[in-house]
């Protein structure tokens, strides 16, 4: 379940895609930390949190299925600080390059 | 003849008796424990406990409460306003300035009147309104342009429409007013706009202006030396919040907010008098019998606009009569309200702008160095949100905004009359770059975020330890209120939209619903035709809850 970067562009500074690619535990967005989840009737659910409240949390499971689960009926409920990539072996010219596509997604169509 | 003759004299005095009997005077507010049917003030008695003695909805029945009524706004943005209830009218504030008349039995409106503020009005954070006051047959409602507008109560007449400050330099009325013998009190908002915030008193019957105390000294005056130069001229010091009157000393108590410019405390020397506390005025005169400074030379924006909780609770083994505050700095305060004195004082959530309190309650300062995070952010451990104290549990409950930090810089600004006089500002500390932070308001439905920015945590606290007694978290942070119940029920909401009933003596949930917008007011309840009912605000509606017939 990949974030979606059709817009990254937009949304994103050089500076700020520089440190996901280099040190991606610390440029992670909430919205992006893996999850983990077990339910009463022992199903566990991998994905990726879309909304949460007190008493609910959202999740796109790893099939892509919306799932809507209440929190009292959960046995466990885990969210990682740890990103499920790790950091790239591009060099600092690939890394480059790769920014200066990123920044040209901006949800308008590739300008390429 | 004669029969006729006396039977319509009867029938014209009965009218006039009954109309008389249901005038809202001043020894009925003072008395208002007297009918727990009735809300009568913004905070539901002078004392500002927002404690019912109404116990028709309890813990057994709780599950048998459903929706009765719904009133929808008919203006966008957030709905702050808390309503009153008289003999089953409600009387409810509606964004910018307008008061609605309503069956509160059904949620039908009888009448609707509409103040539109000048054009010049400024406000920093939202057309709000938080209220009315009643005062015999009139109605009270501060507004966005600085006036004060006395309706009939009955037919939602204009009766008349006082200046409080001068809409040019950004004067303007955001809280309900306060209505004491035969005044009516307000206070003044600006306080990122310039202004030299007060106080001011008002005759109930004409509007005119009866005293106004500056909660920034002048020159000549008490702690006029607590700032430098023309500070004190455009220093900030709003009151927008709802003070609280004690009968028994015939003191009002007032919140005041922070000093301007917001961010650069540097360019203010001096402790900033009276900004950042709390103010004990005369009702009759305005004169300062004393205060209580929170913050000094706060740079950080800790508004002291907490409703002043009055109680008299037992102390060291005798009854005292104390006020209880969750400021927006961190710390949980007891003062004695005869004298000011600080009796405790203890941080409730992560502090580090300042190390404790010294034996005065006066913070010792630790600023962090630039770049740094402040605990409390700058919308605080909390805010305006009116807590409850409950006599019977003994415990005093509010909103917290837990793990909530922000990064200030500061500037010199020069002040220009009637704009933004701030000195700086902010950014609230996120997990990652670019990651979405807490804002003023919840404009979005989807929040997975503030679980690593910030949360609420509705918090009961011994008023006799500082200590925290129980807690009931939640994911979003929270701007709404409290009102407890002679049932031990706890009500309260969130910016979630949930409307979350609990024992007030243990935290445990007894009753949620999912209203769907936020809730950043504090729910009331009353009586009319011998049965409960509880409302609520969530988004741009008004829900009323009663027990199932």
């Amino acid at each position: 379940v990949a974030p979606d970067l059709s817009d990254i562009g937009m949304t994103r500074t050089a500076a700020n895609l520089q440190l996901n690619l280099l040190d991606p535990a610390a440029a992670i967005l909430p919205i992006n930390r893996p999850i983990r989840i077990v339910t009463l009737n022992e199903e566990t659910i991998v994905g990726r949190r879309l909304n949460e409240d007190t008493y609910t949390v959202q999740v796109m499971d790893s099939n892509e299925r919306l799932r809507s689960l209440v929190k009292a009926q959960l046995v466990s409920y885990e969210i990682s600080d740890q990103p499920s990539k790790v950091a790239t072996t591009l060099n600092s010219d690939e890394v480059a390059h790769v920014i200066a596509y990123l920044l040209t997604l901006t949800g308008r169509g590739n300008k390429l | 003849m004669r029969l006729i003759k006396t039977l319509y004299t009867f029938c014209l005095f009965a009218t006039w008796l009954n109309s008389v009997s249901a005038q809202v005077s001043y020894q009925r507010i003072a008395n208002s424990a007297d009918e727990p049917n009735n809300w009568l003030t913004y905070n539901g008695s002078y004392m500002s406990q927002r404690h019912s003695l109404l116990d028709q909805i309890d813990k057994t029945n709780i599950d048998n409460l459903e929706l009765k009524w719904v009133l929808q706004n008919q203006v966008f943005g957030a709905w702050q306003s808390n309503p009153i209830v008289v003999d089953g009218i409600m009387y409810i504030t509606e964004r910018p300035n307008s008061v609605m008349a309503v069956d509160a039995l059904t949620g039908r409106v009888f009448w609707k009147f509409e103040h539109t503020p000048d054009e010049r009005a400024r406000v920093c954070c939202g057309a709000n309104n938080r209220g009315v006051a009643i005062l015999n047959d009139k109605l009270y409602m501060g507004t966005l342009d600085a006036r004060l507008i006395a309706l009939d109560r009955v037919n939602g007449k204009l009766l008349w429409n006082a200046e409080v400050g001068d809409v040019g330099l950004a004067y303007s009325v955001t809280m309900a007013p306060l209505a004491v013998k035969d005044k009516i009190l307000v206070g003044v908002g600006g306080g990122e706009l310039g202004i030299r915030g007060y106080v001011a008193a008002y005759d109930a019957n004409t509007g005119r202006e009866v005293w106004k105390t500056f909660t920034i000294p002048g020159p000549g005056e008490l702690n006029h030396d607590s700032w430098e130069g023309d500070d004190w001229k455009h220093g900030g010091a709003p009151v927008w919040i709802t003070g609280s009157y004690d009968v028994s000393q015939n003191l009002t108590f007032w919140g005041v907010g922070n000093p301007g410019p917001d961010w650069n405390a540097g360019q203010r020397p001096g402790d900033n008098l009276y900004s950042d506390s709390v103010i004990a005025l005369d009702a009759d005169t305005g004169k300062l019998e004393w205060y209580f400074q929170f913050t000094p030379n706060d740079g950080y924006d800790y508004d002291a606009v907490q409703v002043p909780v009055l109680a008299d609770i037992e102390w060291n083994g005798s009854s005292k009569k104390v006020m209880m505050w969750a400021n927006r700095n961190g710390y949980f305060y007891v003062l004695d309200r005869v004298s000011g004195e600080c009796l405790l004082g203890k941080a409730y959530v992560r502090v580090n702008w300042s190390s404790g309190l010294d034996e005065n309650c006066r913070p010792i300062p630790t600023p962090q160095p630039e770049g740094m995070p402040t605990y409390p952010g700058n919308q605080g451990a909390t805010n305006w949100y009116p807590p409850s104290y409950s006599p019977r549990t003994g415990l005093f409950y509010f909103s917290a905004w837990e793990d909530y930090a922000t990064i200030y810089f500061s500037e010199e600004q020069e002040y220009e009359p009637g704009r933004a006089f701030l000195g700086g500002g902010f950014s609230v500390l996120a997990p990652a770059p670019d990651a979405p932070t807490i804002g003023i308001g919840r404009t979005n439905p989807i929040n997975n975020w503030t679980d690593e920015v910030g949360h609420a945590s509705l918090k009961a606290m011994n008023p006799n330890t500082g200590e925290e007694v129980w807690e009931f978290e939640q994911f979003d942070v929270s701007d709404s209120g409290m009102l407890t119940t002679a049932s031990d029920l706890l009500i309260t909401g969130g910016r979630e939209g949930y409307f979350h009933v609990l024992d007030a003596r243990n935290g445990a949930l007894l009753y949620y619903r999912n209203l769907g917008g936020q809730i950043v007011m504090a729910p009331v309840t009353f009586m009319t035709n011998g049965k409960q009912y509880i409302s609520i605000i969530s988004g741009n509606s008004l829900f009323t809850y009663g027990l199932k017939d």
